[in-house]
């Protein structure tokens, strides 16, 4: 299992059957920050005149902007750099069976669908509040981890339920913490 | 007051209860995601308003050690971080815990941050008037010179490409820039947004980054199991284990005690700083981001070594150097004490017994992280189907404690996609959480430095303590940049 950021596990070689040895994908994050750092080199240039140049406010952000700029055009010299290396693939490529393309659908619908949860709760939180909205989002993370079964069913609420009073409990009644409040409850 | 004297203050039944107290709050508040040092120290201060003022400063010192060094904890099981120098503890602390060795790492933390802690108290009690006026002498340019030699640490946490590294560096810098301009009346890249101009909140984006990522990398996980590690392994550290940290244990500690003194410092850029020194001087670097116990313990003892340093100013000038010490600055003047050479003046009846109590609330601390350790540790051991749900409930809560803000909980969102495309690409979110750590010390000295001197660039270099660290930096960055590369070759040629 890839232990952390700085492990080359973690590295281009994940589940994510697109991004693994593709250039087009690998180019997308640097790319955008070129992109980023290009809008911010041209913002930084557009604020007002101040008295003093060295009080300017886009005096550091264009700086920072071209260190951006500079290391992005690198990484993707990097990225092309690899790719003119790779002459001959280094393991001989095994045909991918349907199970494994299904098993890979799985676990990509899974992390879409975590992502795409954690979007809804943010916007539904405001509204619904916290203890509702925790609870259904608690729910459906944890059900997408187990059996579709009856006791899997349970089992998801009766986790979801317990996380939800452990957070009000301990933030809420305990500590007089905020929580998010909802405009319904 | 002679050292009797303060012994009798401390050493007696009601003074030890009320640290213990302290240390356990410190540590069960410090544990919950979000709940800084500072927050719980704010939380628990009322407790203190009806003690005596010496059982109150000998509580508040307890809930400082605990929770200091209870961030940790869910940094290590959970990848989520309680506090911004929790980033740094997750680097090496999560791999260990992935391995099967929760229970080392926890032991091994706790191990680090009493060792930090009880070196940064000896160096309060005996260096706090001479290192208090050597700070002063700090202008902008110094502290300038000092975030650049934080910003060498990059190369620490480049992982296997530098220009990737440095893109992730500069974009946390950018983020830094984002709202009101610390200088002059003039919001920047905040796109009509009333939320942006206080800028993009800190904790929210390092929970977002570090432990929302994570919840998203786990949910795609081809073979997950039942649970993140089916064991916790040992607590108590082993001797070999004891000797391999002296070193890096010593240098984060002085390195913790020397930012703890600067104002506004704080534990991340000590624990960065820790971190970055104790690769380059490491036998094994290469351990280093994949469970190394050099790098946790260098970035946990630089963590607690603070405890004792930002305490410098606070009794001798009065002048609270971070957020934790501004609220005990508060909690403080609630008691009728007001810090300053004056607490030093008249025998210190409160300020040696003070000094005795947070040394013995670091042991303390000890007894209970040891005690506790092995049920704390074992949360990296609950099944995934609680876990990520827990972490995930747990990062927003976290995110949205602090300020009370929803738009927090988008800023956490938000991080934790780009944090999930940055893991997923090889590009280090520990290098984005140090360009937002140090962006804001590094823009702000750049530019009051500038202004002092009319916008001559040559401040920077004119003065010696700037010079001196600039060009220790510089040489820093030289050393390991050489030092990586004959390494590789060494590695290249062996495998030839």
């Amino acid at each position: 299992m890839p232990t952390s950021d700085l492990d080359p596990d973690n590295a281009l070689d994940t589940t994510d059957p697109e991004a693994s040895g593709q250039l087009g994908w690998q180019l997308v994050l640097p790319l955008g920050f070129l992109v980023v750092g290009t809008m911010i080199l041209v913002a930084s240039t557009q604020f007002p005149d101040t008295a003093a140049a060295v009080t300017a406010p886009g005096l550091y952000p264009g700086i920072v902007s071209v260190v951006l700029i500079v290391a992005s055009l690198l990484s993707i010299g990097e990225l092309f750099a690899v790719r003119r290396r790779r002459t001959e693939p280094a393991a001989p490529v095994t045909a991918v069976t349907d199970e494994e393309r299904r098993d890979s659908r799985r676990t990509w619908a899974r992390a879409v669908t975590v992502t795409v949860l954690s979007a809804l709760y943010v916007v539904v939180t405001p509204y619904a509040g916290f203890v509702v909205t925790t609870f259904l989002y608690c729910f459906a993370i944890s059900l997408l981890l187990r059996d579709r079964s009856v006791r899997g069913v349970v089992g998801a609420a009766l986790i979801a339920g317990g996380l939800v009073a452990a957070a009000y409990y301990g933030f809420a009644v305990g500590l007089h913490a905020p929580l998010p409040k909802g405009v319904l409850f | 007051m002679d050292f009797g004297q303060v012994l009798g203050e401390v050493l007696n039944p009601a003074s030890m209860l009320w640290i213990m107290v302290g240390v356990l709050a410190g540590l069960l508040v410090g544990v919950i995601p979000g709940l800084t040092a500072t927050v719980a120290i704010a939380l628990l201060v009322p407790l203190t308003f009806n003690l005596d003022p010496l059982h109150s400063l000998l509580m508040l010192t307890g809930i400082f050690s605990g929770s200091m060094y209870s961030n940790s904890i869910t940094s290590i099981t959970l990848r989520t971080p309680g506090n911004p120098a929790g980033a740094v503890t997750i680097l090496d602390g999560y791999p260990l815990a992935l391995r099967g060795e929760a229970g080392r790492a926890v032991g091994l933390a706790a191990w680090a941050s009493v060792v930090g802690g009880l070196l940064s108290v000896i160096a309060l009690t005996f260096l706090a008037p001479p290192l208090a006026s050597i700070a002063l002498e700090f202008s902008p340019a110094e502290y300038f010179a000092v975030g650049l030699l934080g910003l060498t640490t990059v190369i620490a946490v480049s992982g296997r490409s530098v220009p990737r590294a440095v893109v992730a560096t500069a974009f946390g810098l950018l983020i830094g820039t984002v709202g009101m301009d610390p200088l002059v009346t003039q919001s920047r890249f905040t796109f009509g947004q009333r939320e942006l101009t206080t800028g993009i909140p800190f904790l929210p984006a390092i929970i977002g980054l570090f432990a929302l990522a994570e919840v998203f990398r786990l949910a795609g996980e081809r073979h997950l199991g039942s649970r993140a590690v089916a064991t916790i392994g040992r607590v108590l550290p082993t001797r070999q284990d004891l000797r391999r940290t002296v070193r890096p244990i010593s240098l984060g500690s002085v390195i913790g005690i020397l930012v703890g003194i600067l104002p506004g410092g704080g534990g991340a850029m000590a624990s960065f700083l820790a971190y970055g020194e104790s690769k380059r001087y490491s036998r094994h670097p290469e351990e280093y981001g994949k469970g190394s116990i050099e790098g946790l313990t260098a970035a946990d003892s630089a963590n607690n070594g603070v405890t004792g340093g930002a305490m410098v100013p606070l009794l001798t000038l009065g002048i609270p150097g971070d957020a934790v010490t501004a609220v005990m600055l508060g909690a403080l003047m609630v008691q009728g004490i007001q810090p300053g050479p004056r607490l030093f003046a008249g025998g210190g009846d409160l300020v040696y017994p003070l000094f005795f109590g947070m040394f013995l609330a670091n042991i303390l601390m000890f007894v209970v992280a040891m005690a506790l350790a092995k049920p704390l540790a074992s949360i990296a051991m609950v099944p995934y189907s609680i876990l990520l749900p827990g972490i995930a409930m747990f990062s927003f809560v976290g995110a949205f404690a602090a300020t009370g803000r929803v738009y927090d909980l988008w800023v956490a969102l938000a991080f934790g996609f780009i944090g999930y495309l940055m893991n997923k690409f090889d590009y280090s979110i520990a290098a984005v959480a140090l360009g937002l750590i140090l962006g804001p010390i590094i823009e702000s000295n750049l530019r009051r430095g500038l202004v002092m001197s009319g916008g001559d660039w040559s401040i920077f270099v004119s003065r010696p303590i700037s010079l001196g660290v600039i060009l220790l930096a510089a040489a820093l960055l030289v050393f390991t940049v050489v030092q990586q590369r004959r390494r590789r070759a060494n590695a290249e040629f062996l495998v030839e």
